[in-house]
């Protein structure tokens, strides 16, 4: 397992900057055919995925079953060489499951110790499967790690390899016997992305892909060192006043400033909405090839990242509205107040 | 490396200030591309501005140029009108050539216009700032990349002022004032006459009279059972009242509420009689400052103790109150006056009232242990049930009854503890301490509230819970305090006829023995005779008591008539009262169809409920000679939503006089609702807990549903008989079969109905709770829970704690969760 550090390197000139800018371009464009060589379709999905890696922020996938949000990660986690874990999310899974246990061990002098064995969380890419199906108490110990990348066992902290990337998965079907996140902790979700249904033309592809005799391999194309160059990168990348005044509009708009807001919410997005925000706009930008994060990839991003955070009230539950729709509002009406 | 978003990033309006020399290099496209689509967007808008200018003044030409045509201006208004032409022109010029689009403007158009991700405008974002360092080079390099491929004129084609239709409009205004002939705008006086009115014409011309809309055609299925049952309520109240006036007033209210259940007026009708019974009432217009006048006279009451009984000389047209009744309302040291607006002038008098009937049939209950022994066992039952009652009547009666009986001098001993006791108790009765307990309380309470501005937390909780307690004892006991004077008045009596007898009994010691036999028999004479005394005063209070509620209970069902009708004029329209209503005008024709077919009430199931009135109206049309005598009257105006017209009866031209008809058919139709309310447990003045009974109460008395009948005398199928222009079966029925047979069906029907899970999916909800009542979880019937739920909501609307406008809401509720099975 490789814990990655980020180097400290001296401010890149302009000739550097753009070549490093070019090569971060193609090797995001050859990670995402890589994982297209296994997940059709689903762009939306891909890209979402794609930038909660590289911005180190985590990714709630909500889809029925058989949608390959699983095979999604494993193709991610196969792209970019990283260490990969999954844990199967059930009601009798313990904290110790995820995190580890401290065990009596015989070392190699025969004498007796104890000795902490970690658990699946100790890996850069961890797939969280169904989440909701696990006790809150088991789901605060994942989210506990992902908020401060390390965990605390019998008095002693363990840091987690960097970059350490979550994606959690939950069933919107099957509520019966679930404990659906609370929205703190929904909070630590960088994106929350819907997967789709696939069209027919995919599904077509699905078949020709699947079910055949011979396996889809996936290549790596990005190292953990790399991932953490570009997200060291895309900091840097500028981002004129009225782009951040526009996601700044979004998540005021979503405290019941904008009517669609003051109809159907009952609570606004967080601060870390905004960041998701401006840091997924720049990285959007990054992986484009630009050198500046726009309106554009704004309004892009603002369903996956504010559709867990905002909390919708009666009337909108009355109404068939979801948060996806309410954002959309939102950001028609910002789009509309600043001629965007 | 600084970050544009870092504190030195404009705040207010972006894109401004002034470029490096140093950077400009670095934006040569973007700037190149900026500019020019600044200057396009420039002329565009001053066409705009200047077309608008130009259409304006040209409308104010147009009508300066009429104005002068016409010679409605003078020379200096004309010199006016050329400076507002010219102060217009020059405007739009100014605002053309002045307001250009700033910096920002240009820059975001370029960038969405020509796709460019906000490149123009971070790049002019990252110049204002002076930012030099490789990622603004970079970016700056992007940017005028992707500039040099803009194509401006392609961005922003020159397009057509918006306005330029309303110049060339203007334009032509002005042409038109300018040279059209003017004769048409000659002065009036300068016109021809108009050719004089002919009468025809006139009336040709006139609107068309508004249609005839009955009031019964606005109210809902429930709102007509309400009137049916008020109705009845009323018919009984009317029979016991003995007031003149009194009984005049409810007569009159209650044609009111005929006329609009039967359909014969309409809304405004219907309130204007209203308004005027109001103002017939005394008692509703009374301020209320004349109780608390009364009150100054303090003892008033007990002057009038010695007025004849069939004195009515002070009392109150409306509510047969009299003076001595109603002081004991006014006393200031009244506890319930603490509780302010919570109980009106009507809440109190009907407390005062329950007061008196609780006071004497307490002190009754108590005297009945002292009775004699010669008082036999079904005389005790009377009396212990008159007490039950509190009825003030039938103690009355049970008082001479006993009168009547011979006594003997053992018994004249008894009677004499029975008056003793019974004193007593009316004593202990007057003023309890309790009241006078908590009253004190929140009186003073409330004025360290009022002196000190403001109470403790504690303090305050003990006001309310003190506030709460005392109506609580006035709810249960009535307002004692209140009818101090009349208890005090009985009591006198009783005391009085002791004392004397007790003097008397002395005085016997030192008589002969033949002295003493005849001073006991004048004794028992003289027992007898306070007995009777006793039961015309407790027959008069029961006479001003029955008298007062009968006022009450129709105050508050015209409240209720009045409130339904201006209810039913503000929501008629898409509501669901219209949908019911006419739901039950198709109901009301195809009822009249059937008449007409001949199968009315064969069908009918018994004791069915809700339906009932409308089943028994099949069986009315039973009754051809009736229908077709109300054939003759001949309204078909007035019933537009009738059912088939059928053929005039039998005796359809007995008679001519509308009105008479009308009464005699009142008259029939009041005979039968007595005689089939005479098999029904009727309404009592005077009696009870409560002043008048509660919906709930008259729905299970049978109140406004017309009993089941079992269609045993179904209509001959004589649809013929059928009324020209009367609505078909629109009248409720009246079925022939008893009514408390029928009743009974009907609560047994309903208490074995079940309904059937859908699909096994388990018992239903009625199931599950008829169970459960049977295993004991349930430990009162609904049906008493009710009962006492809907007195007490009863009480709260006649106190008018609840606003009017609510109280339909809340009747309606007790009414839709009354019970109906029966555990």
């Amino acid at each position: 397992m490789t814990a990655a550090t980020p180097a400290a390197a001296p401010p890149l000139d302009e000739r550097a900057l753009a070549e490093a800018m070019e090569r971060i371009a193609g090797q995001l464009q050859s990670l995402r055919a890589e994982i297209g060589k296994v997940i059709v379709g689903q762009q939306p999905v891909v890209e979402g995925a794609v930038l909660g890696l590289l911005a180190g922020g985590h990714v709630l996938l909500e889809g029925v079953p058989g949608l390959g949000k699983t095979r999604l990660v494993r193709a991610l986690s196969d792209a970019v060489h990283l260490d990969f874990a999954r844990v199967q999310f059930t009601p009798d899974l313990m904290p110790s499951d995820i995190v580890g246990t401290t065990m009596l061990v015989d070392d190699e002098g025969g004498a007796r110790r104890f000795a902490f064995q970690k658990g699946p969380v100790f890996a850069h890419i961890l797939l969280a499967d169904e989440i909701n199906r696990a006790t809150p108490k088991t789901q605060s110990a994942l989210l506990e790690a992902m908020q401060e990348r390390s965990v605390t066992i019998g008095g002693q902290s363990h840091t987690l390899p960097s970059p350490f990337f979550v994606m959690a998965t939950q069933n919107p079907l099957e509520m019966e016997g679930t404990y659906p996140l609370p929205e703190a902790q929904l909070d630590r979700f960088m994106f929350k992305l819907h997967v789709p249904f696939p069209s027919r033309a995919d599904l077509h592809e699905i078949v020709a892909r699947t079910v055949r005799e011979a396996e889809t391999e996936v290549g790596a194309v990005l190292s953990g060192e790399e991932i953490l160059e570009i997200r060291k990168l895309a900091l840097g990348l500028p981002i004129a006043h009225h782009v951040v005044d526009f996601a700044i509009r979004l998540i005021e708009g979503s405290h019941g400033s904008l009517k669609p807001a003051e109809r159907y919410l009952r609570a606004g997005a967080s601060p870390r909405a905004v960041q998701a925000l401006i840091l997924g706009s720049k990285l959007r930008a990054l992986v484009d090839g630009r050198a500046n994060a726009s309106v554009d990839d704004v309004k892009a991003l603002a369903k996956p990242v504010m559709r867990h955070r905002v909390l919708l009230n009666f009337d909108a539950e009355a109404d068939g509205v979801d948060t996806g729709d309410v954002v959309e509002q939102i950001v028609a009406e910002v789009s509309a107040q600043v001629g965007a | 490396m600084t970050d544009p978003t870092a504190s030195t990033a404009p705040s207010g309006p972006w894109l401004v200030g002034r470029i490096d020399a140093a950077l400009r290099p670095r934006l040569a496209e973007v700037a190149a591309r900026t500019a020019a689509l600044r200057r396009r967007l420039w002329a565009q808008a001053a066409l705009d501005r200047l077309v608008l200018a130009l259409a304006a003044a040209s409308l104010v030409a147009s009508v300066a140029a009429l104005l002068v045509r016409t010679g409605w201006t003078t020379a200096e208004t004309d010199a006016w009108w050329l400076t507002a032409l010219g102060a217009l022109l020059a405007g739009g010029a100014l605002a053309a050539l002045l307001v250009r689009p700033g910096l920002g403007t240009a820059a975001r158009l370029l960038d969405r216009r020509g796709g460019g991700a906000d490149r123009a405008t971070t790049a002019w974002a990252l110049a204002l700032l002076g930012r030099d360092d490789a990622w603004a080079r970079v970016q700056a390099a992007q940017a005028n990349a992707w500039a040099a491929n803009i194509d401006v004129p392609a961005l922003a084609p020159w397009r057509r002022p918006r306005l330029l239709p309303g110049l060339v409009v203007g334009t032509a205004l002005t042409l038109a004032a300018a040279l059209a002939p003017t004769r048409w705008l000659e002065p009036l006086d300068a016109a021809p006459a108009p050719a004089a009115t002919q009468p025809g014409l006139a009336l040709a011309t006139m609107p068309p009279p508004p249609a005839f809309e009955s009031a019964r055609d606005l109210l809902t299925d429930t709102d007509l059972d309400m009137l049916a049952a008020d109705r009845e309520l009323l018919d009984d109240v009317i029979d016991q009242t003995e007031d003149p006036a009194v009984r005049t007033w409810l007569e009159s209210l209650r044609e009111v509420v005929t006329d609009v259940e039967e359909g014969r007026i309409d809304r405004t009708t219907a309130l204007s009689r209203l308004d005027e019974l109001d103002k017939l009432d005394p008692k509703a217009q009374r301020p209320r400052g004349k109780a608390d006048d009364q009150a100054a006279q303090g003892e008033q009451g007990a002057a009038a103790d010695n007025q004849p009984a069939g004195d009515n000389s002070a009392k109150d047209p409306a509510t047969g109150a009299d003076a001595a009744d109603t002081a004991g309302a006014a006393d200031p040291s009244d506890p319930l006056s603490t509780l302010g607006k919570e109980f009106d002038d009507t809440a109190r008098e009907a407390m005062r009232d329950r007061a008196v009937r609780k006071a004497v049939s307490d002190a009754l209950a108590e005297a009945e242990k002292a009775l004699p022994k010669g008082v036999d066992d079904s005389a005790k039952d009377e009396l212990k049930k008159a007490v039950k009652d509190g009825d003030l009547h039938r103690m009355s009666r049970w008082l001479e009854k006993m009168a009547e009986r011979d006594m003997s001098d053992k018994e004249l001993e008894g009677w004499i503890k029975f008056a003793e006791k019974f004193a007593d108790k009316l004593a202990d009765k007057k003023i309890p301490k309790r009241f006078e307990k908590l009253a004190e309380r929140v009186r003073r309470l409330q004025k360290k509230r009022r002196d000190q501005g403001g109470l403790t937390a504690a303090e305050q909780r003990r006001l309310k819970d003190s506030k709460a307690s005392l109506r609580r004892l006035a709810r249960e006991q009535g307002d004692m305090p209140g009818a101090k004077h009349q208890v005090r008045r009985l009591e006198r009596g009783s005391r009085q006829a002791v004392d004397e007898l007790r003097r008397q009994q002395r005085a016997m010691r030192r008589m002969s023995k033949a002295e003493r036999a005849k001073e006991q028999a004048a004794m028992r004479k003289q027992m007898q005779r306070r007995m009777r005394q006793a039961a015309d005063e407790l027959r008069r209070q029961h006479g001003r008591q029955a008298n007062r509620q009968a006022g009450r209970i129709g105050r508050s069902r015209a409240r209720d008539l009045r409130e339904t009708l201006e209810r039913s004029g503000r929501r008629a329209g898409g509501s669901r009262e219209d949908f019911e209503r006419r739901a039950r005008q198709q109901r009301t024709a195809r009822a009249g169809q059937q008449g007409q077919q001949g199968k009315p009430g064969q069908q009918r199931q018994p004791g069915q409920q809700g339906k009932r009135g409308q089943r028994g109206q099949q069986g009315q049309q039973g009754k051809p000679g009736q229908q077709g005598q109300q054939g003759q009257q001949g309204k078909p105006g007035q019933h537009p939503k009738a059912g088939q017209r059928g053929k005039p009866g039998a005796q359809g031209g007995a008679g001519d006089d509308a009105a008479a008809r009308a009464a005699q058919r009142d008259a029939q139709r009041r005979r039968e609702a007595r005689l089939n309310r005479s098999l029904k447990k009727r309404f009592k003045l005077g009696r009870g807990k409560t002043d008048a009974p509660s919906r709930m109460e008259m729905m299970r008395r049978g109140y406004g549903k017309e009993q089941p009948g079992g269609g045993s005398k179904p209509g001959d199928g004589s649809g013929g008989q059928q009324t020209a222009g009367k609505p078909g079966g629109s009248r409720p029925g009246k079925g022939t079969a008893p009514m408390g047979d029928g009743q009974r069906e009907a609560l047994g029907a309903a208490r074995t109905e079940r309904v059937k899970g859908v699909q096994n999916d388990g018992p239903s909800v009625k199931q599950v709770f008829v169970d459960v009542a049977k295993r004991g979880f349930a430990r009162q019937r609904w049906e008493d829970l009710h009962t006492e739920y809907s007195e007490v909501a009863e009480e709260a609307l006649e106190s008018g704690r609840v606003p009017p406008g609510r109280a339909r809401t809340v009747r309606r509720y007790y009414e839709l969760i009354r019970p109906r099975v029966e555990p």
